[in-house]
C-alpha cells in the first residue's frame, strides 16, 4: 500500500509537472484557438480563455493583448457599423488593462494602431481624417520602438499604402515596407511560443496586393 | 500483468484524487433569459468556459476544495459564489444582475443635441462643425441647421424656439462667455467670435437643461475644446477674406496651440459689389493661445485666451431720403480667457470648474453722436460630481457672475455726455440628482437658486426629467424647467428696480437610433412670464416693468441617415413654431419680428474617394417673418416673403497635407427680404416710406487653401477633428 501511495504521489506530481509551465501550456492553447477561429464564437471563446488566465495572473500583459486583439478580429466578422465600434470598445478595454501592466511596449502601441485602423473601416469619409492620422503615428511610433517588428511595420506600410492609392502617388516606398516585414516573419521566430507572431499570413494578401500593382 | 493493472487503476484514480470536477450548469439574466458569452471559472485558476447562446456551460478543473466562481459578462455585474468542489460534478444555476451604466446607458435627449465622438448617438459629429454647406464654419450657423432655432439672416445669431437672441447663453469648457458675437452695424449679420477648428464637442440645448445651468431663458450652447492634438504642426490658411497661420506644439502630457488671423473684406467687396456703401470694409485681427496639461489618470488644465479686434465703417441708407445716409464706424475690442480644471478624487468624487474673464470695449461713431461701451465679466464655477451609490449620480456646485458695464454717449446735436455704469453679483449654488431606476428608466431632479445683488432677487429654478428606453432603438423623455434671466442691461440701466425674468419649458421628446440612422420628434410649451414691458410718453420718458408674458409651441422632427446610401451623410429639420409675446416695445400680444412659423433645413454631404472630394449642399427655408408697416396702424401684422438659400461648398484634398475649399451661399439667387425699415415721419403725401432690409450681397463667394506642415507628411487640418 505504501507503493501504491508513493507511486500516486508521483502520478500527482508528474501531472503538474506536465502542465509544468501551467500558465505557457493555457497561454498557448488559447493563442491556438484564437488562431484557428474564424467565427464570431470562436473569437470569444479564445478571449474569454485569456480574460480568465489574465484574471488569474495578475502581473502578466500578454493575456490582456490577445483578448484585445480577439475583439480586433471579432469586430472582422461583421459589417454592423455599431457592434464594430462595440468589439473594438471591448478591444480598447482589454489594451488600456495591458498597457497599465506593460507601459511603452510597441505591441500593445501597434494593437493601439490597429483598433484605428478598424475604426476607420466603418466610416471612412467621417473617420478617415481622424483615425488613419492617429492610426499612423501609433504604428510609427511601435516601429521606432522597436525596428524588428513586423507587425508595425506591415500595418504602417499598409496604412501608407493605402494613402499613397488614394492620392495616386507611387506606392514602391510603401510596399517596400510591406516586403522588408513580410521576409521579417520568415527570418524571426519569436522568443517563446506564447509571444505575438501573428501577421505572416496578412504580410502574403498585402504582398500579392502590391504585386499586383 | 498484475502491475500494469495496478499502474492503470492508479492513473484512474489519479484523476480522482488529483482533481477533474465538472462544473456544469446555466446562466441566465433575472427574467429567466438566457445569458450568451457568459465567462464562468473559477478564481485564481484558469479553468472555465463561456456559456453558449442556450446558456450553458460545462468545464473541467483539477482544483478542489472551497472555492470561489465567478461569472462575468459585460454589461451584467460580476457574480461570485463559493462552491465546494469535492465532489466529482457540480451543477450550478447562476442568475446574473444587470449593471447600471450611466456613462453609455440612458440618457435625457429631450432638448439636447450633442455634437462629439464619444457617445454613440449623436446628433452631429465634430467633422459637422466644419463642413456644413452654409455655415461657413461658423458654430452658429451649423447649429442653424438644428430644429428649434430660426432663421434670422440679418442678425447672424442664434434664435431658439420664440426667444429672441438674448435668451441663448454660451459656453467654453463650461464657462460662460459674456460677448459671443461681435457688434456690427443694424441689419449686418454678426459672427460667432470662436474659431470652430477648436472644439471636438458641442452640447446644443433648445430647452429643459440641467441645473448647472442658469441666466438663459431659451437656451444653452456649450463648447468643448480639444484634448492633446495628435503632433505638432504648422497650419496655414490663404483665404480669399485673409490669413491664418498656427502652431500647436505636443509634448507628453502637455500641449500649446497658439494662432494669428487677419481678415479683410476690402478686396473682396471691391470685386463684389455690396448694398451698402462702405467707406472700410470688415477687417479684424484675432489671435488665440490654447494650453492643456494633463494631470494624471483622468486631470486636466485648459487655458483659453482669445483675443480680436475689428473696425468697419459704413453708410446706411437712410428711408425717405435718398440723400441722407448715416455712418456707422464700429471698432471692437474683445478680450476672453478661461482657465479649466477637472480632476477626481478617489474613485466616486470628481470636481470641474474654472474662471473666465471677459473685456469688451466697443467704440461706435455716427453722424449723430458716439458710443462707448465698456463690459468686464468674471465667471467663477466649481460642480462635484459624487456617485453616491450605484444607482444615484448627485452633482452639486455653485456659481459667481460679475457683470459691469459703462456707457458712454455723446449726443452731437445737443453737445451733451451721458455715462451709465451697472455692476452685478450673481450667486447662484445648485444641485442635481440623477437617478437611475434601471437601464430603461431614470429621472433628473435639480433646483438651482440665484441671488441678483443689483436687484436683490431671489429666484429658485426647479428643474425635473426624465427618459424611459423602450428598448434598444426607442427612447422617450421629457422635461419641465423653470428658468429666470436678469434683464438686459439696456433695460437694467434705465431701472433697477424690474425683477428676472421667467420661463417655463414643457418637453416631451420621441428618438430612434439604428446604425448610423436617427429620427426625433419633440412638442414643446413654453411660457414667460414677468418679460419685460417698455413704455415711452411724449417727453421720451421710458417706463419699464415687469408686466409682459408670451408662449411659444412648437413640433420638431429631425432625420439623419448616413447609411441607406453609400458615401452620402444627409440630414433633414423641420420646425413649426406658434409664439406670441408682449413685451419690449410691443403695444399687444404679437409674433415677434424674430419669429417664423416654418423652418426646414436639408443638409446633404457626399464624399467621392475617386476624386479625393467632398460635395455638400445645405438647403434653407423660413417662412415669412412679421413686420410693422406704420402706414396701416398695427404692429407686427405684415409679413415678408419666405426665406430660401441654396448653399454649395466642395472640399478637395490636393495632397494629403493640402486642402482647397470653396464655398457659395444662395447659388440660385433667391432674393429674400428681411424685414423693411420705415421713415420716422410720413412724407409728404402722409405716407411713411421704407427701404427692404437684405442681405449685403445675393451670394457670398468663399475661396481657401489650407496647407499643414508637419514631420508626418500626411497630416493636414483634418487631422485633429
Amino acid at each position: 500500500m505504501k507503493n501504491v501511495m508513493n507511486c500516486l504521489l508521483i502520478v500527482c506530481l508528474t501531472s503538474s509537472f506536465v502542465y509544468g509551465n501551467k500558465y505557457e501550456s493555457a497561454m498557448f492553447a488559447a493563442i491556438e484557438k484564437l488562431y484557428d477561429s474564424n467565427d464570431i464564437q470562436g473569437y470569444l471563446d479564445a478571449v474569454s480563455a485569456f480574460e480568465r488566465i489574465g484574471e488569474a495572473e495578475k502581473d502578466k500583459w500578454l493575456p490582456f493583448y490577445y483578448a484585445g486583439l480577439g475583439y480586433i478580429w471579432a469586430s472582422h466578422t461583421t459589417q454592423e457599423g455599431p457592434t464594430v465600434d462595440e468589439y473594438l470598445g471591448k478591444a480598447q478595454e482589454f489594451i488600456d488593462r495591458a498597457s497599465k501592466l506593460s507601459p511603452n511596449n510597441d505591441e500593445l502601441i501597434t494593437l493601439q494602431g490597429y483598433i484605428y485602423m478598424m475604426k476607420v473601416v466603418v466610416d471612412p469619409p467621417n473617420r478617415g481624417p481622424q483615425f488613419s492620422g492617429r492610426a499612423m503615428q501609433e504604428f510609427g511610433k511601435a516601429v521606432g520602438m522597436n525596428e524588428n517588428n513586423p507587425r508595425a511595420l506591415l500595418l504602417l506600410g499598409r496604412m501608407q499604402m493605402g494613402t499613397d492609392q488614394f492620392f495616386g502617388n507611387d506606392v514602391s516606398q510603401s510596399c517596400g515596407m510591406i516586403m522588408k516585414a513580410s521576409q521579417m516573419f520568415d527570418v524571426q521566430a519569436p522568443k517563446t511560443k506564447i509571444d505575438p507572431s501573428w501577421g505572416k499570413e496578412m504580410a502574403d494578401m498585402f504582398v500579392s496586393e502590391c504585386k499586383a500593382n | 500483468m498484475k502491475s500494469a493493472f495496478l499502474i492503470l487503476f492508479i492513473l484512474a484514480l489519479s484523476k480522482v484524487v488529483c482533481g477533474q470536477n465538472i462544473i456544469y450548469g446555466m446562466v441566465t439574466d433575472t427574467n429567466s433569459e438566457p445569458l450568451f458569452g457568459v465567462n464562468i471559472y473559477i478564481k485564481g485558476a484558469y479553468d472555465g468556459a463561456s456559456t453558449n447562446e442556450k446558456g450553458m456551460f460545462k468545464f473541467r478543473t483539477d482544483v478542489s476544495g472551497i472555492k470561489t466562481l465567478i461569472a462575468s459578462c459585460i454589461g451584467f455585474k460580476k457574480h461570485e459564489q463559493e462552491i465546494d468542489l469535492s465532489s466529482d460534478s457540480v451543477e450550478i444555476k447562476i442568475i446574473l444582475e444587470e449593471e447600471i451604466n450611466k456613462i453609455d446607458g440612458i440618457t435625457i435627449s429631450a432638448g439636447a443635441f450633442e455634437a462629439g465622438d464619444k457617445k454613440k448617438s449623436v446628433i452631429l459629429r465634430t467633422f459637422d462643425i466644419v463642413t456644413t454647406a452654409g455655415a461657413t464654419a461658423d458654430i452658429t450657423g451649423v447649429m442653424n441647421t438644428l430644429p428649434g432655432t430660426q432663421t434670422v439672416g440679418e442678425e447672424g445669431r442664434l434664435f431658439v424656439r420664440g426667444g429672441s437672441s438674448h435668451e441663448v447663453k454660451s459656453f467654453i469648457n463650461g464657462l460662460l462667455i459674456a460677448e459671443p458675437y461681435g457688434l456690427t452695424p443694424q441689419h449686418i449679420p454678426s459672427r460667432f467670435r470662436f474659431n470652430p477648428f477648436l472644439f471636438k464637442g458641442v452640447f446644443f440645448s433648445t430647452g429643459g437643461y440641467s441645473a448647472e445651468y442658469g441666466q438663459a431663458l431659451s437656451s444653452v450652447l456649450q463648447l468643448e475644446t480639444y484634448d492633446l492634438p495628435a503632433r505638432s504642426q504648422t497650419d496655414i490658411s490663404l483665404m480669399t477674406v485673409g490669413t491664418d497661420i498656427s502652431q500647436t506644439i505636443r509634448k507628453n502630457n502637455t500641449s500649446l496651440y497658439g494662432q494669428v488671423q487677419y481678415t479683410d473684406l476690402s478686396a473682396y467687396y471691391m470685386l463684389v459689389p455690396q448694398k451698402d456703401d462702405w467707406e472700410r470694409a470688415p477687417y479684424s485681427f484675432n489671435t488665440t493661445l490654447h494650453f492643456k496639461q494633463k494631470v494624471g489618470q483622468h486631470g486636466k488644465i485648459q487655458a483659453y485666451t482669445n483675443y480680436d479686434r475689428s473696425n468697419m465703417v459704413v453708410n446706411q441708407p437712410f428711408p425717405g431720403d435718398i440723400y441722407q445716409q448715416t455712418q456707422f464706424d464700429i471698432t471692437t475690442h474683445n478680450l476672453y480667457t478661461n482657465i479649466a480644471v477637472s480632476n477626481s478624487i478617489g474613485e466616486s468624487l470628481s470636481y470641474r470648474g474654472g474662471i473666465a474673464y471677459t473685456n469688451n470695449l466697443n467704440h461706435v461713431l455716427t453722424d449723430v453722436g458716439d458710443l462707448d461701451t465698456k463690459v468686464n465679466s468674471i465667471h467663477a464655477k466649481l460642480v462635484l460630481e459624487h456617485d453616491l451609490s450605484e444607482n444615484v449620480l448627485f452633482k452639486y456646485g455653485a456659481e459667481w457672475i460679475y457683470d459691469e458695464y459703462q456707457e458712454l454717449t455723446f449726443d452731437r446735436d445737443e453737445n451733451q455726455t451721458s455715462y451709465f455704469n451697472l455692476k452685478n453679483h450673481l450667486i447662484s449654488p445648485f444641485a442635481e440628482a440623477s437617478v437611475y431606476f434601471s437601464n430603461k428608466l431614470m429621472a433628473r431632479f435639480g433646483t438651482r437658486y440665484e441671488y441678483n445683488q443689483l436687484i436683490s432677487s431671489h429666484d429658485l429654478a426647479p428643474r425635473v426629467s426624465l427618459a424611459y428606453k423602450l428598448n434598444k432603438n426607442n427612447q422617450f423623455s421629457m422635461a419641465f424647467g423653470r428658468f429666470s434671466q436678469l434683464p438686459i442691461r439696456e433695460y437694467l440701466k434705465w431701472d433697477s428696480e424690474l425683477q428676472p425674468e421667467k420661463a417655463s419649458h414643457y418637453i416631451l421628446n420621441y428618438q430612434y437610433t439604428k446604425e448610423g440612422r436617427i429620427f426625433r420628434s419633440e412638442v414643446y410649451f413654453k411660457k414667460y412670464d414677468q418679460l419685460v414691458t417698455q413704455q415711452s410718453d411724449v417727453e421720451q420718458y421710458h417706463e419699464y416693468e415687469n408686466g409682459g408674458y408670451g408662449e411659444a409651441k412648437g413640433i420638431e422632427i429631425f432625420w439623419r441617415d448616413s447609411r441607406t446610401f453609400e458615401s452620402i451623410d444627409y440630414w433633414i429639420s423641420y420646425s413649426y413654431l406658434d409664439t406670441k409675446r408682449k413685451y419690449d416695445i410691443f403695444p399687444d400680444l404679437v409674433m415677434p419680428y424674430y419669429a417664423s412659423n416654418q423652418n426646414i433645413t436639408i443638409v446633404y454631404k457626399h464624399f467621392i474617394t475617386p476624386i479625393k472630394s467632398q460635395i455638400g449642399w445645405t438647403y434653407s427655408f423660413a417662412s415669412g417673418r412679421p413686420y410693422t408697416d406704420p402706414n396701416t396702424g398695427e404692429y407686427n401684422s405684415r409679413y415678408t416673403g419666405a426665406y430660401h438659400d441654396l448653399s454649395l461648398n466642395y472640399s478637395y484634398l490636393v495632397k494629403p497635407n493640402i486642402i482647397i475649399h470653396a464655398a457659395v451661399s444662395n447659388v440660385f439667387g433667391f432674393k429674400n427680404i428681411f424685414g423693411y425699415q420705415y421713415s420716422s415721419k410720413p412724407n409728404e403725401n402722409g405716407i411713411y416710406e421704407s427701404i427692404p432690409i437684405e442681405p449685403q450681397a445675393k451670394r457670398f463667394i468663399f475661396l481657401g487653401f489650407f496647407i499643414t506642415i508637419a514631420k508626418d507628411k500626411n497630416a493636414n487640418q483634418l487631422n485633429n477633428l
